[in-house]
């Protein structure tokens, strides 16, 4: 307990009086908000498999050496915690798989800023639409449609939508439209790019009837798309109170004194870690099976 | 006993290289068949370990149902279509298990000197790379035809504006979708000359009904007259069947979920409990 004290301290101290060169990234520093044009801005110039990338993705503000170290501390807490009541390697593993779930949570945040525009898109693209039919220029449109979209709560689309619109003024329009489409963490999304692409190349005014369908089309796609994701996912949460239940009844079975003994016995040890090391290989799969079922 | 049955599996392995490297001529099943008429490039060198599970290939390539290459043939297509599983094929692939499913097989006979560990170790190393593939295969395929529908509706966007369906799909592979990502290829492939025949190989090799339907409803575009009212037509047919499908494939995922459920959560737990109460009454024994 005392070591676990002491690290909870030390983190503590290392996050209110660090340097803030160390506690604070250069980009995190300029970015205020999450979803903010800042953000999609410098988003669009790191490299996306990068921690930093995913850090300021998911909307932490902290630089990666910082997360590493909380990782870390995570681990050994967790090791620590749980050591008194499963003593030797369950609580190496649940120490390990502590140390690993924030890199999965945070793998997940960076995904899910993929799934909200994918679900604020079928809006999106009736908005721009509705404008572009209207005989709005395409830059002019999009910053309509972002700032509309803000108005009802911050998301990860506006600032995309914001920063397109900024670039469609200050550079080619295939430039910005093809930025917008490799960035993009929304497939959709990166498609929208190249429709708009594709109206600007013909001519625009002319060939809005045609966009309007097509639109129409990726509308009902990306409606059903994401009903039957949001029906995919209530299948997930029978996934996350399963162990919960198992849980419990294992805490129970370990109030009796000649099991609580026999956790000391290595073979006992080896089952019970790997029994851990399943459920969770077993909930990360089913977590795959349902985000990729439609 | 133990004996008795790694002799048996050194003869039986003797027997079939000989009757493979003894007899010249190609059986007239329907997995050498398969294998004649499949356009595979020849093979190239391959590296360490892979080379010695190389000598099982042409016993494989004899023996094997068609209906393991067919399926590992489909699955490896997906999964390298993300550069996972590069360079393999699915007689190698069929080998690799063959390998495994027979190491497995004898380390359990040395182990445990019992044939039931021994028959179920060697289930597992036939099954395990069929999962590790298969999951892959399985999250490609399902991205790829989720993601297919919106690729049709850009080339219809394309050819609405008045482009060529062959320059239309040249356009739309440029995309970041999956989708896209296979066109490249089959354009690639084409190397030059006409997209279609190279399409409708690569779809049959894909054996995905969705894009064999695909690669047919294209030619029938690509020979129709009226082009673009064809291509519209069908960029409508293809989203209204996706919007219905969508549904259905979100209410079976809940039945999907069942084995993995068993396999991951309620029989490790069934193991713990059990070595929990049983350890104390072994220890008192």
């Amino acid at each position: 307990m005392i070591t676990l004290i002491g690290i909870l301290v030390g983190l503590l101290i290392f996050v209110l009086f660090s340097p803030a060169r160390i506690r604070r990234g250069e980009a995190s520093q300029r970015l205020a908000e999450m979803y903010s044009l800042d953000t999609a801005r410098t988003l669009s110039e790191m490299k996306p498999e990068s921690l930093e990338y995913k850090l300021l993705a998911a909307g932490l503000r902290l630089q990666p050496f910082t997360f590493k170290l909380l990782t870390v501390a995570a681990g050994i807490a967790v090791g620590v915690i749980t050591w008194p009541m499963l003593p030797g390697l369950p609580a190496l593993i649940l120490a390990i798989i502590a140390a690993y779930l924030p890199y999965a949570w945070l793998d997940d945040r960076v995904k899910s800023r993929g799934r909200e525009i994918d679900r604020l898109l079928p809006v999106a693209v009736g908005r721009i639409t509705a404008g572009l039919l209207a005989g709005g220029s395409v830059p002019e449109v999009l910053q309509k449609t972002g700032e509309s979209i803000n108005m009802e709560s911050p998301n990860p689309l506006t600032p995309e939508l914001m920063l397109t619109a900024a670039e469609l003024r200050s550079k080619e329009r295939q430039q910005a439209l093809r930025s917008l489409a490799a960035r993009s963490p929304s497939t959709s999304l990166s498609n929208l790019a190249y429709l708009l692409d594709g109206y600007s190349e013909a001519g625009g005014g002319r060939y809005a009837e045609v966009l309007m369908q097509i639109s129409q089309r990726v509308q009902q796609i990306l409606v059903s798309r994401n009903r039957a994701v949001a029906k995919a996912g209530d299948a997930l949460l029978s996934a996350r109170i399963i162990p919960v239940v198992l849980l419990i009844v294992f805490i129970f079975l370990t109030r009796d004194p000649l099991i609580r003994g026999s956790l000391l016995a290595f073979p006992v040890q080896a089952v019970i870690a790997i029994g851990i090391g399943l459920m969770v290989i077993g909930y990360l799969l089913i977590r795959s099976i349902v985000a990729e079922a439609v | 006993m133990t004996l008795t049955y790694l002799i048996g599996i050194a003869t039986a392995a003797l027997l079939l290289t000989l009757w493979v490297e003894l007899v010249p001529s190609l059986p007239a099943g329907r997995a050498a068949r398969f294998l004649r008429e499949s356009d595979q490039p020849a093979a190239p060198e391959l590296p360490g370990w892979r080379k010695w599970l190389s000598k099982l290939d042409s016993s494989t390539a004899r023996w094997a149902p068609v209906s393991i290459l067919h399926r590992a043939k489909a699955d490896l297509y997906f999964a390298q279509l993300v550069g996972k599983w590069e360079g393999w094929d699915e007689v190698q692939f069929t080998s690799l298990r063959i390998a495994l499913c027979l190491g497995a097989f004898i380390f359990g006979l040395l182990v445990y000197d019992n044939m039931i560990p021994a028959v179920l170790a060697a289930l597992l190393g036939w099954q395990v790379p069929v999962v590790l593939l298969g999951g892959v295969a399985r999250r490609v395929r399902r991205r790829f035809q989720s993601q297919l529908p919106e690729f049709i509706q850009l080339v219809a966007a394309q050819m609405a504006a008045g482009v060529s369906l062959e320059e239309a799909l040249r356009r739309t592979s440029q995309t970041e979708s999956l989708a896209a990502k296979w066109m490249r290829h089959v354009l690639q492939m084409s190397q030059g000359r006409v997209v279609f025949t190279q399409l409708q190989k690569e779809a049959q090799a894909s054996y995905l009904p969705d894009l064999i339907g695909l690669a047919v409803q294209l030619e029938f575009v690509r020979l129709g007259t009226a082009q673009q009212e064809l291509m519209g037509q069908m960029a409508g047919r293809i989203a209204a069947e996706y919007a219905a499908g969508a549904e259905q494939r979100a209410e079976r995922v809940g039945a999907e979920l069942v084995i993995p459920m068993v396999i991951f959560y309620f029989l490790p737990f069934i193991a713990v409990i059990l070595v929990l109460i049983g350890w104390p009454i072994l220890a008192t024994l």
